[in-house]
């Protein structure tokens, strides 16, 4: 089964689950739904809290990151940047520490954002329409 | 070059080996024999965007996030198309160490997103301006008139000025891969022909029909498209590993079946007057809906904003549909062979946003999602449907991988790029 996708801050809610544990390796704020969670790396050491907060990785933390996985975090969701060093390594031990995870790259944000506007999906539909599926 | 993928929009395997064997597709008929050639199954369903979305991420519908070309926005009725800033997974092109690649009309990435390379977009393409990547690009693909999509509405003024028209939309195609083919030294490689699958709908009824007047026609445009073929093998050199792909295999359709209609007349649907009905439309008491074709969600509690179907109601309810579709007939025609659990079909992280059932049409029956309940058979020019079975898998190269006995279109990444797809499940 994958255990990586690539999203966005806003469309990453399509992917979480109640009881997913996000940790944020970006400095992006991300939407959420009902019941996430967040890990945070604040003083020294590894929590989960209910507000969003971002992660500093240091390789000696993956042990504590594992602990974290109970009846209330099913599954580590790591968010990183496309091409981030950290993320690969972190997600190299979740994997060898068989740790429930998700990997979600943040694809940079481009042009093709624009799409689409109300007379692109007016478009849009006229062509499935042709097709047989509208 | 490491890859070349060309893609044959919904040309079954049977026609192929058919098409070689009789003359029609010579240069197939050569190219066949230098490698293998197996049945593949398509998506579930057999949808375009799913298919090609599975084809070059190695993932299925879980995998990707495409269950077909239109969706619901989480948590609302608003219909969302799928795009590829939908795609949920990485595109072989798009993987650590895949190289410049040249990837020309591929279903599903629109608007073209920046990569290593260059990218023109395929259906459903709207605006060639953002159908390219990189944009100086642009200007020359403007200058040739290059097609992102042909005129659709040709059929209106015959089969003929249809096919001509489908013709002139593959000619330019062809014509921009081989100019931007000569400018770079690629590794990797795709180009879709799509016309295949626009003429298999329309012209299916003369193809089965040896004596009908556009009989020729369906031949000549598969001769053309062959010849094209022929063009492009004699650019490969042996090293290149050549894949040849269609997303779906193709069959006759009598009768286009609106699935939303049983739903309603079983009173699983139920919607508020509109001019336009839509999913918004629906009543609280609405147990399922159907979505693009054959795709079936209940109307879950938490889901959508008024669904009122609670989990421990589930599993009955499913039994009922899965029950009220195999059972169904109209004008005594079966309307389902088969219906699926979506838990059973797809894995990876969009699983939960899968269909509950998705239905698999009856031999010659269709099926469609539409929110207009005004006929449950719908009147409609097109003749030839998908299928699921006997799409096509050609390869032939170096360390490849097994072709697996039942192939399925997420398993080609696998065969073709045996390491690349290993890596990928190893992180």
């Amino acid at each position: 089964m994958a255990t990586e996708c690539v999203t966005t801050a806003n469309s990453i809610t399509e992917v979480l689950l109640a009881g997913d544990a996000v940790l944020n390796l970006t400095q992006q704020p991300l939407n959420t739904i009902a019941g996430t969670m967040f890990v945070s790396s604040e003083q020294n050491c590894v929590s989960l809290e209910n507000h969003p907060c971002w992660f500093r990785w240091s390789p000696q933390r993956v042990q504590e990151i594992g602990g974290l996985i109970s009846d209330a975090a099913f599954r580590i969701v790591v968010v990183s940047e496309e091409e981030c060093c950290d993320a690969e390594l972190l997600v190299r031990e979740l994997v060898a520490q068989r740790v429930p995870h998700l990997h979600c790259t943040l694809m940079n944000p481009c042009d093709a954002d624009d799409y689409m506007d109300e007379q692109d999906t007016e478009a849009v539909s006229e062509r499935l329409r042709q097709l047989g599926y509208l | 070059m490491k890859l070349f993928m060309l893609g044959v929009d919904g040309l079954p395997c049977w026609m192929w080996q058919q098409f070689a064997a009789s003359g029609v597709m010579p240069h197939s008929a050569k190219l066949l024999q230098t490698g293998t050639l197996v049945p593949m199954k398509s998506s579930l369903p057999e949808v375009s965007s799913a298919a090609w979305a599975s084809i070059v991420t190695g993932e299925n519908s879980g995998g990707h996030n495409v269950f077909g070309f239109t969706d619901l926005m989480d948590g609302s009725y608003t219909l969302g198309f799928t795009s590829s800033r939908t795609f949920r997974a990485k595109p072989f092109w798009a993987r650590e160490g895949a190289g410049p690649s040249l990837i020309m009309n591929v279903p599903q990435t629109y608007p073209a997103q920046p990569l290593d390379g260059m990218l023109v977009s395929g259906f459903v393409a709207l605006d060639l301006k953002r159908a390219v990547y990189p944009s100086e690009q642009l200007s020359w693909l403007e200058s040739i008139n290059y097609a992102v999509d042909a005129d659709m509405s040709m059929i209106e003024k015959g089969k003929q000025r249809f096919v001509d028209e489908l013709r002139r939309v593959m000619t330019v195609r062809c014509r921009a891969l081989h100019h931007h083919w000569n400018r770079e030294q690629w590794q990797n490689m795709m180009f879709v022909f799509t016309g295949t699958d626009r003429l298999n709908h329309y012209l299916w009824e003369d193809f089965e029909d040896p004596s009908s007047p556009f009989h020729q026609a369906f031949l000549d445009y598969y001769h053309e498209v062959d010849r094209q073929i022929g063009i492009i093998l004699d650019r490969l050199d042996d090293n290149t590993t050549l894949c040849a792909v269609s997303d779906h295999g193709f069959a006759r359709q009598r009768l286009s079946v609106n699935a939303n209609c049983l739903l309603a007349e079983a009173g699983m649907l139920q919607l508020r007057a509109s001019d336009r009905p839509s999913y918004i439309d629906m009543l609280p008491e609405t147990k399922a809906f159907a979505m693009d074709p054959g795709r079936i969600y209940l109307h879950r509690r938490g889901r959508y904003p008024s669904g009122m179907v609670n989990a421990d109601e589930s599993e009955a309810l499913l039994q009922e549909l899965t029950a009220l579709f195999l059972n169904a007939t109209v004008n005594g025609q079966p309307v389902a062979s088969e219906v699926l659990r979506g838990k059973d079909v797809y894995s990876g992280p969009f699983t939960h946003r899968a269909p509950d059932l998705i239905v698999m049409p009856a031999k010659d029956v269709a099926l469609s999602g539409r929110m207009n309940l005004s006929a449950l058979i719908e009147p409609t020019a097109i003749n030839g449907k998908h299928t699921y079975e006997e799409s096509s898998f050609f390869v032939r190269g170096q360390n490849l991988g097994e072709i697996p006995k039942d192939m399925k279109v997420e398993n080609v990444l696998s065969v073709i790029q045996p390491a690349s797809q290993q890596m990928k499940r190893a992180a």
